[in-house]
């Protein structure tokens, strides 16, 4: 293969080159065998007798090795406690493109993320679609637009990134760094609570303890595998768990491919396997009911818009969302110059394609499955062989599996709930399956045996906890950079006196020139705020109302509203002024946060109660969602901030001359 | 020599740039043309638009870049700030 492409098969000379002091190919080879070889011994005890907690536990124990030997690993290396600031902050900033796609891709396929593909292609599908695209376009466009206008090494948060390339100002700069980096921190916030919350809703399902025990016993791995290494160490843990994440999506559903169509390449088999014949039957139901059936997919109407407009907006609020995304800015970081990262993008994207491809399979042949057991019987026939419905009801107060709008208790629930009538058939629009079932469900809907989804299970896990580790590294960066280290010059220095000693210093991070900050106490607080992030990040996954598929878009869409149009155009509109910049990023905050409240929630944070605010998209009679309020701000943003901009440049020209 | 071929060099850049920039914008039109007018129809079962957004347009985009990258790379551009 071409190594122009950063191939994964390099030679030995070029191990050093991957920029981890590994090989980018036999340390994966390594762990994914070993993983192997142990689900197989998980397997055979399964077999002979193992219960499913201990099974789930015994699995769930992969991910745990993963980031603990990680964190040992990266101590004997000598990143423990060192004083290299480059290393924790951005992994040395030398990762070649497939590490870094690796670890990003295990970044951006987090578990909401998972959970909220699903439930849009179980339900609306366009929604889900309007995401991917812009999402896709978003990866694009930060290639093409940005990437070439970066600095080739160093730290990248967002607040550098466009400041440095404004005219300096010395109040307007430091505000808009301030406010970018708050911005950056809320958005990396959102990502860290709605992974925690994720990832303990998940844990509570198969073992006895509080979600607040759940959320410290996710975060626990992660926080010591970054306190020892920070970047370096979640770059290598998430490179590894990568292979879990995608086991975890693909392992099942090729077994539900070859088990149902005997072609073990879903996303291929599943339109005439699966896909067809539900459609048909929904049809034949369709003509001999006169329930009303709710959803496009359950209409045969999958793959049909019902507006372009509501379609176009959310395309370009979440392609404008990716391109501010400071999760990628921070993956990018470790990598130096523009051909790797346009390569680490590029790999990302053929990875993500994989998975992402994969997910419409996995709903298709879960919602077979369902449906043959299910759809158009008598509920009475439900006595026999529906454990696993009752089962999963009896869960978490049967918000899981509800039948009729009630929970699928047993029998006599369904019945009741379902007009008392015990000859009634049920229809699709009866079923309302979580898409945790879907996920975790397969080997008791189907006759997969549980190991596939005790990987499931372990994987997700994976998911949440490598995109939690990332937005912690965010914050902590943003905060370092943006916000407590902002004025002071930092250097390699191990004492005050070494430090003000060093004049030249590549990472300095402003026109200051007050004393450097010893790296030594720069990490010693990096490592504060992880174990502050830690308590604090667990603490908001208990007290936030926000169901966790709308906190990544909130994130996504408060990006886009504030730091993306301002990005554009410090990159790309030269008379930008970071006053300009200023004037554009504070009201589309503002607007931002009282869109996206007002839509979801109305004015007393209560959802449906009637005083919700419905705005239309622009020039569409479509209402406005969260995920698209992004079309109605980033226009007026770009527009204030390019006239007052403009004003502040001549006011600058005129004092100019008058000083002349 | 250097001072000659510098002008040339950084002109190509903004070609290769603009290519790809335009490249990716008949990408981006094309696929909202198909999944608009062709969504619904069927290849081996499966909705096309399903097939073009989470397969070929994410191939096809990988592909650009990678073609970009190596434009960069014959151009040794590293980063705005070389």
């Amino acid at each position: 293969m071409n190594n122009r492409l950063g191939s994964p098969f390099k030679t030995s000379s070029q191990i050093e080159s991957s920029g981890l002091g590994y090989s980018p190919v036999i340390l994966p080879v390594f762990v994914v065998g070993l993983t192997s070889a142990y689900l197989l011994i998980a397997n055979i005890l399964g077999k002979i007798g193992l219960d499913q907690a201990g099974l789930f536990g015994m699995v769930t124990i992969i991910p745990v090795i993963v980031f603990l030997v990680t964190a040992f690993g990266t101590r004997i290396s000598g990143s423990w406690g060192s004083q290299d600031l480059a290393l924790f902050t951005r992994a040395g900033g030398n990762i070649n493109a497939w590490s870094n796609a690796l670890a990003g891709t295990a970044e951006w396929f987090s578990l909401y993320l998972i959970i909220g593909i699903i439930s849009a292609l179980s339900a609306t599908n366009h929604d889900a679609s309007a995401i991917l695209t812009g999402a896709f376009c978003g990866f694009a466009f930060m290639a093409i637009l940005i990437f070439p206008k970066l600095p080739q090494q160093g730290p990248l948060t967002l607040a550098r990134i466009i400041t440095s390339r404004l005219h300096y100002s010395n109040f307007a700069t430091h505000l808009l760094r301030f406010s970018i980096a708050i911005i950056v921190i809320l958005c990396a916030m959102a990502f860290l609570v709605g992974q925690i919350k994720a990832g303990s809703d998940v844990i509570v399902l198969y073992f006895p303890m509080s979600r607040t025990w759940a959320s410290i016993l996710l975060l626990a791995p992660v926080v010591i595998t970054l306190l020892s290494g920070g970047m370096r160490s979640l770059t290598i843990a998430n490179m590894l768990l990568v292979w879990l994440i995608g086991a975890a999506i693909l392992l099942p559903v090729i077994w539900l491919s070859f088990h149902i169509t005997g072609n073990p390449v879903p996303q291929l088999s599943y339109g005439n396997g699966a896909l067809q014949p539900i459609m048909q039957l929904e049809e034949q139901l369709a003509q001999i009911s006169s329930s009303d059936l709710d959803n496009e997919f359950e209409q045969g109407n999958f793959g049909r818009f019902s507006s372009f407009s509501s379609f176009f907006a959310t395309v370009v609020s979440m392609m404008a969302g990716t391109l501010a995304l400071p999760l990628l800015y921070s993956r990018i970081s470790c990598s130096t110059g523009v051909a790797i990262r346009l390569r680490s993008i590029g790999w990302m994207l053929i990875l993500i394609a994989l998975l992402v491809s994969t997910l419409p399979a996995f709903v298709v042949f879960t919602k077979f499955e369902i449906y043959r057991d299910l759809v158009g019987l008598p509920v009475i026939r439900l006595e026999n062989g529906m454990d696993w419905l009752m089962n999963w009801a009896n869960i978490d107060e049967g918000k899981l599996a509800l039948i009729c709008g009630k929970p699928a208790f047993d029998l006599q629930s369904i019945i009741a709930a379902c007009g008392n009538d015990p000859e009634y058939v049920l229809m699709p629009s009866d079923l309302q399956i979580n898409p945790i079932v879907t996920l975790l469900g397969s080997s008791e809907v189907t006759e997969m045996p549980s190991v596939f989804s005790a990987v499931s299970f372990a994987g997700l896990l994976s998911a949440s906890a490598t995109t939690a580790g990332i937005a912690m590294m965010v914050v902590i960066n943003s905060a370092s950079e943006d916000l407590i280290f902002s004025d002071k010059k930092i250097s390699t220095a191990k004492s005050d006196v070494e430090a003000a000693n060093l004049n030249s210093d590549p990472l300095s991070t402003s026109q200051h020139t007050s004393p450097a900050t010893p790296v030594a106490r720069r990490l010693f607080v990096s490592r504060i705020m992880l174990i502050v992030l830690w308590a604090g990040g667990v603490w908001l996954a208990d007290v936030t109302p926000l169901p966790v598929t709308d906190i990544s878009l909130w994130a996504f869409s408060l990006a886009a509203g504030t730091i993306s149009p301002v990005l554009l155009l410090a990159i790309w509109w030269k008379p930008t002024t970071a006053f300009g910049a200023l004037t554009g990023i504070l009201p589309g905050f503002a607007a931002s946060i009282y869109l996206m409240i007002s839509i979801e929630y109305g004015s007393d944070w209560i959802a449906y109660n009637g005083d919700e605010l419905v705005w239309l998209i622009p020039f569409s009679d479509q209402p406005l969602k969260v995920v698209n309020t992004a079309i109605l701000i980033m226009p007026i943003i770009i527009v204030i901030a390019m006239i007052t901009s403009f004003g502040d440049g001549m006011i600058r020209k005129s004092r100019a001359s008058h000083r002349q | 020599m250097i001072r000659w071929i510098r002008p040339f060099r950084k002109s190509s850049r903004t070609i290769s740039l603009s290519i790809c920039g335009a490249l990716f914008a008949l990408l981006f039109c094309l696929l909202f043309y198909l999944v608009w007018h062709h969504g619904a129809d069927t290849v081996m079962g499966i909705p096309l638009q399903l097939m073009l957004i989470t397969i070929i347009f994410p191939l096809l985009t990988a592909g650009l870049l990678f073609w970009l990258a190596r434009k960069f790379e014959e151009l040794a551009w590293q980063g705005d700030d070389e």
